[in-house]
């Protein structure tokens, strides 16, 4: 039972929350990072793991779900550099995590999918939130707008997808240092 | 009619756009800082 008012808890926060990137691109993306982080901190706080610890997997499809909204509002863009690059980004995330889920090898999100999707998605929706004629100028600052939002990314993905680093408990743990 | 203080749109929309290039700074390093954090103290 409590279980299942956990994970109902956990799937109306993410199901819902994403809902607000179509009308705040930049705010909902970032509302929609908070309910990721929500998820695994409620199941700390309320020590309860739902779906018999594999929670993890339909992680990954609520974690598709937000980033497919993001994906929608980005299609939208009038710049079609930022449109182009970030759909190309979006689809080997997908991609990625399809391969993942037929090979069972974490190592490919960082060798063929890291997330840049979402901090690419981040900077322009950010961009657009403080001017919205805004428009990458040229393939130049578009590679460097990817190096600069993708390489954080790329080390972020090596240490926890590579290494297989527990970064959540790290962060609670050693960091904040939180009492659950 | 009370008085009510104003907020000076100028000031205002650089105070959002500094906090907007913020987020996206934080967003996208602090994690990567984590991890450099753990590389280092061979957390990970």
């Amino acid at each position: 039972m409590e279980e299942a008012l956990t994970f109902a808890v956990i799937a109306a926060v993410r199901l819902l929350v994403p809902l607000t990137v179509l009308r705040w691109p930049f705010w909902g993306g970032l509302a929609c990072i908070a309910a990721d982080v929500f998820d695994s901190t409620f199941q700390d706080v309320v020590g309860v793991e739902p779906l018999e610890g594999h929670y993890h997997d339909v992680d990954k499809v609520f974690d598709l779900y937000y980033l497919a909204f993001e994906a929608w509002v980005a299609r939208g863009w009038l710049d079609s550099l930022a449109r182009v690059a970030a759909l190309v980004l979006f689809g080997l995330r997908v991609f990625a995590v399809l391969l993942f889920e037929l090979t069972e090898a974490r190592w490919l999100f960082f060798a063929v999918g890291p997330n840049i999707f979402e901090n690419f998605y981040l900077f322009v929706a950010g961009m657009l939130t403080i001017n919205a004629a805004y428009r990458i100028p040229s393939k130049g600052h578009l590679a460097a707008i990817i190096v600069f939002v993708g390489a954080p990314k790329v080390l972020q993905e090596y240490a926890m997808h590579y290494r297989e680093a527990q970064t959540h408990d790290f962060v609670t743990e050693k960091i904040f240092r939180l009492p659950w | 009619m009370p008085w009510i203080p104003q907020a000076e749109p100028a000031r205002l929309a650089e105070a959002r756009r500094w906090l907007i290039v913020a987020i996206v700074v934080a967003v996208a390093y602090a994690p990567a800082a984590v991890a450099i954090a753990m590389l280092v103290t061979g957390e990970a």
